[in-house]
């Protein structure tokens, strides 16, 4: 299995989600290891939305868009990890959870 | 069991905290909910392939229904995605939401923003959609290659 590097995984996933959002959208774009739910190795990315209006007024296929254009794109790569996409703003990643 | 009412209820358990932001209790049903929107829709799709949609829903329907499980959609993602067009749509969005309903329901460290579970429901949402797309065959070769095994 071919693991490519994180500069290129941010890369593909920039391309994509800012042609999917519009890069007034979209401010940052995460990449980590992470596991699917069988310990198998995965990828967590975390596109950074500019405000919450963004996700509350996203178009009815952008996320199922963005999912499979990147799978598609990591694959044609050599990468079989599997995308995982999370949404949040920068408030969201800094704010603390409630109990 | 109608999938579009459980995608409604996540989307007001997201969107319906009176003061404040969402609790993380909530956000956490409504992905959990948001997966289960699509794998009650997948079990419905399978019954009705089989018994017709006009079957009357008893305990054969019900056998039928049941036959499917979270790890059959899991471990045959690839074969499935094969299939191309919609249904690959259609099967990352499942596996990315299972795993989503996975950490959900199980992870103490699992941390659900407000953007994440809308984005969430959309995507169940558009699942549904790109599978009720797809060709008449596509679907079938789906929901056959999910109920039954390769030998």
């Amino acid at each position: 299995m071919t693991v490519i590097a994180d500069d290129k995984i941010r890369g593909i996933v920039k391309n994509i989600a800012t042609a999917t959002f519009g890069s007034a959208n979209v401010k940052d774009f995460l990449s980590e290891p992470t596991t699917d739910v069988d310990g198998k190795a995965a990828l967590q990315i975390t596109i950074v939305l500019a405000s919450e209006s963004s996700a509350a007024e996203m178009s009815p296929n952008a996320a199922l868009d963005t999912l499979v254009q990147i799978h598609d794109e990591l694959l044609k790569e050599g990468d079989d990890r599997f995308p995982f996409i999370r949404y949040a703003t920068s408030e969201d990643l800094r704010a603390d959870v409630d109990e | 069991m109608n999938p579009g009412h459980l995608l409604e209820q996540a989307e007001n358990l997201i969107l319906t905290q009176p003061t404040g932001a969402p609790r993380q209790a909530d956000l956490r049903r409504a992905i959990s909910t948001a997966y289960y929107g699509v794998f009650h829709f997948v079990m419905a799709a399978a019954a009705d392939l089989v018994l017709g949609k006009t079957a009357p829903k008893d305990d054969l329907y019900a056998r039928v229904y049941r036959s499917l499980n979270h790890r059959e959609l899991k471990d045959r993602s690839n074969d499935l995605r094969a299939i191309g067009g919609k249904i690959k749509a259609f099967i990352d969005a499942v596996i990315s939401l299972q795993k989503d309903r996975h950490d959900a329901d199980y992870s103490p460290l699992y941390r659900v923003s407000k953007s994440d579970a809308l984005a969430k429901v959309t995507l169940a949402r558009s699942a549904i959609v790109s599978f009720r797309d797809a060709s008449e065959g596509d679907q079938k070769a789906c929901l056959i290659r999910l109920m039954f095994k390769e030998r």
